[in-house]
């Protein structure tokens, strides 16, 4: 492989899940990096200042686990003491980031009273104190809802634009990180496929059907529909308001066809619940404030909703996991009483963290784990039939944890698609999975619903639910809103829908998708 | 750091019930200022084991001639009674100072003085105090997840199979462990801590930090010394329990009493010279002032 960073980049390497991504970020700072450099070299500033990765930076995807002490202040000492400083140094140091970061207020916080994102400004705010010339960030956002990542990726930008600061970000999905870059990678088993300045590379992959479920979806409309010869002298991405310029012109020649409906037939009820309300003190605001909904056999459920506001406690107090201070629970219209082996039996849950889940040494071990539970007798056959069926053969000898965080959540879906339960619950899904994936598991769900399986599922994955699900809908302040189909849902929300439909409502004011917007000759 | 030390070092070495049962109060004084969230619950639990405590003590140390209740298997004295009231106290006041110590101690104060003596051990105690809460936390969402992947839930099976599920169990947190110590490894790394430069923690002391230090350091040299001559003991555990009150134990309640509860004293008497001389000037009704008181 061979790769140039030029100073002042902001370059965005994208790929397949477990295409090799994050390997290659960390072999830019070699203390950090994952096995050994068999061949070829690393240079840094132009072969100056060879050794000096003192001067890369590094951010991961894990939010949680990047502070060593308690508080953002004591976090800034920490980093600037081990470089030696002297306290007056420390505190200009201090100062000037603080401010810079607008987290003056965080300063003496603990890390369990900040939320996921201002820990992750944190994290930033402490690998920029270094005064480094890279900054190399893996998914950075993986673990923030979308309007917080938002926040975040501004921040990175600012300080590529003020600093001069050069950023390699490795990400699974481009719709949000595509606006700030300026250069984009494609990795494939190992090697750069793609390296172009972002309209070039957006353009690019559009012509290779491996990676044109990647492009945003502005972008996709624009190229599906040929406006690229009409408009050959416009720069990509595409934001709404351009979008919404280009279509003032295009209108008549475009229309309208809904792909998003999907025909419901009246079924029975797989899950009811009457008046759940949970909180987790005595004195504390209802997390869950008498909620009442039920949900059908065979179909499946989004809850959308920023961070923080119930939606995990929910599929938490749904399975057990938490109790519920006061409502029933009805599994097939018989009210819960005792949630045993009969209860468990009919329903899994994915969490959050898919990992939590593993219980063996391999891949291939989870199959077989899964298996067993149903008939102990599975044989060696059956096993390596199911790790066909499921694309996993390549990695069946991978230990879990040793898989990409997309992988690990494929792999958790899987086992409980094996496990079959009457009914799904999965948070966060889509979480890690680049587009493709996000693809074969849609697939992958849509034949357990066919087969009568129920799915509730909570998501900040605007685009997946209005596609894939048959139901969504909204969560604050521990109240959910009504379920409703994503047709009726979403144009009727200004800020809490597609990007398509912000950019076009004003002409296609149903459209969802950009599959929803098609040439009229089509 | 040394006013914890020296709040523990008194729950330890006096065991005179004057002594102890002062020193409570001033224990639960602190305790309900410092961390009022918990201090309902860790009063609970600290009440039953100082029952437990002396329910126990009675049953093992039955010495003591004025005998106030018989039943089988146990005499209840005076002396039995006093020994045992003696020990909860003294556990109750141990558990108090641990709870002082949780809640005012400054995990990167320990951290670095560690580091700058046994670097290795400061990763350690680190990892120790970051990721015990996070390793019950992977147990306990572990030990919930698996009932939804296990068709065989353990409590339907017996105590030997239930022991081996346990244990597989564990091991299965520890392997998940690991992955969360690699990422804080990686952080260490990242933010410098291998070529660590720092000797020294530098602070800045003001003169209340100052006439605070020398108060804890006199109380703890006068503890010392008590100790030594064996001031504010008694001869714990024998049938003949003799507790008196002295000039020295008086001593020791106000120097104890002054050094536990300094913190507030020192705050109290900030918050008057704040009241009576700064907030004449600083009595604006501005948003910032109003901020800021």
């Amino acid at each position: 492989m061979n790769l140039t960073i030029n100073k002042g980049d902001f370059a965005l390497i994208i790929g397949k899940t477990g295409s090799g991504k994050s390997t290659l970020l960390r072999q830019l700072k070699p203390e950090l990096a994952l096995g050994k450099a068999t061949a070829g070299e690393l240079t840094l500033f132009n072969g100056h200042n060879d050794d000096d990765f003192s001067r890369v930076a590094y951010i991961s995807q894990f939010v949680d686990n990047q502070m060593v002490t308690e508080t953002a202040r004591d976090e800034f000492h920490f980093v600037l003491e081990n470089l030696g400083m002297q306290p007056d140094q420390v505190h200009s140091k201090i100062a000037e980031i603080a401010s810079y970061f607008d987290i003056v207020n965080l300063l003496d916080l603990k890390e369990a009273e900040l939320s996921g994102g201002q820990k992750q400004i944190v994290n930033l705010a402490a690998a920029l104190i270094l005064d480094p010339d890279i900054l190399l960030l893996d998914e950075p956002t993986s673990q923030l809802d979308p309007i917080t990542s938002e926040k975040f990726l501004r921040l990175v930008k600012k300080i590529n634009d003020d600093l001069g600061i050069s950023v390699v970000l490795v990400e699974h999905s481009l719709e949000q990180a595509i606006f700030y870059v300026n250069r984009m990678f494609v990795i494939e088993d190992g090697q750069i496929i793609l390296d172009q300045p972002t309209d070039r590379a957006l353009r690019d992959l559009y012509k290779h059907d491996g990676y044109r479920e990647y492009l945003p979806q502005l972008d996709r409309l624009f190229l599906e529909n040929q406006l690229d010869e009409i408009y050959p002298t416009i720069q990509l991405p595409l934001n709404n308001r351009r979008m919404d310029g280009l279509l003032q012109n295009q209108v008549e020649y475009l229309k309208y066809r809904d792909h998003v409906t999907k025909q419901h037939n009246p079924t029975s009820e797989a899950l009811r619940i009457k008046n759940l309300t949970f909180r987790f003190d005595f004195n504390a605001r209802n997390i869950l404030d008498d909620l009442n909904f039920t949900l059908e056999k065979g179909r499946s459920y989004a809850i959308l909703g920023p961070n923080g506001v119930g939606k995990t406690t929910l599929l938490r107090v749904l399975t057990h996991q938490l109790s519920q201070l006061n409502g029933q629970i009805y599994l097939n219209c018989h009210k819960i009483k005792k949630f045993g082996k009969e209860f468990l039996e009919q329903i899994f849950i994915l969490p959050q963290n898919p990992a939590l889940l593993f219980l063996t040494d391999t891949v291939k071990g989870e199959i077989e784990y899964q298996l067993k539970q149903k008939d102990p007798e599975t044989t060696e056959s059956e096993t390596t039939e199911y790790l066909t069926k499921y694309h996993l053969t390549n990695l069946k000898d991978t230990n879990p944890y040793d898989l990409s965080g997309g992988q690990q959540e494929y792999l958790g879906l899987v086992i409980g698609l094996i496990k079959d339960p009457t009914i799904l619950f999965l948070d966060e899904p889509t979480k890690g999975l680049d587009p493709n994936m996000k693809k074969s598991v849609a697939q992958m769900l849509q034949q357990y619903q066919a087969s009568g399986g129920t799915i509730l599922a909570s998501t900040h994955d605007v685009l997946f639910s209005t596609k894939h699900f048959d139901y969504v809908c909204l969560m604050f302040d521990g109240k959910l809103g009504d379920f409703e189909t994503p047709i009726n849902f979403f144009p009727e929300k200004y800020f809490y829908t597609t990007e398509i439909n912000k950019a076009v409502r004003d002409y296609f004011p149903k459209a969802l998708i950009w599959e929803d917007i098609i040439n009229n000759e089509s | 750091m040394f006013y914890l030390f020296n709040t523990i070092f008194i729950a330890l070495i006096f065991n005179n019930p004057f002594i102890t049962v002062t020193e409570c109060f001033f224990l639960l004084v602190m305790g309900w200022l410092t961390r009022r969230k918990k201090f309902g619950n860790f009063l609970k639990a600290s009440l039953f084991i100082f029952i437990l405590t002396m329910l126990f003590n009675l049953v093992i140390n039955q010495n003591g001639t004025n005998v106030l209740l018989r039943i089988p298997y146990v005499t209840v004295s005076v002396q039995s009674l006093t020994n045992a009231f003696i020990l909860g106290i003294s556990f109750m006041n141990i558990l108090w100072s641990f709870y002082l110590y949780d809640a005012l101690m400054h995990t990167k104060l320990i951290f670095e003085i560690l580091s700058n003596l046994f670097k290795s051990i400061a990763i350690i105690f680190i990892l120790t105090v970051k990721f015990i809460p996070k390793i019950v936390d992977i147990f306990n969402d572990v030990r919930q997840l698996y009932k939804f992947r296990n068709s065989s839930p353990t409590s339907d099976s017996g105590f030997i199979q239930r022991m081996k599920e346990t244990m597989n169990l564990n091991q299965i947190v520890l392997d998940k462990s690991i992955a969360n110590f690699m990422n804080m490894s990686d952080a260490l790394i990242s933010k410098g801590y291998n070529q660590r430069r720092q000797s020294f923690v530098h602070e800045t002391n003001k003169l209340s930090d100052i006439i605070f230090r020398s108060v804890i350091f006199i109380s703890l040299v006068f503890n010392l010394i008590m100790m030594t001559r064996g001031n504010g003991q008694v001869d714990f555990g024998s049938g003949t329990v003799n507790f008196k009150f002295d000039f020295w134990i008086g001593m020791i309640i106000v120097l104890n009493f002054i050094s536990i509860v300094y913190p507030l004293m020192i705050g109290e008497f900030h918050y008057l010279w704040w009241k009576s001389f700064v907030s004449r000037t600083t009595a604006s009704s501005t948003l910032t002032a109003r901020n800021y008181r």
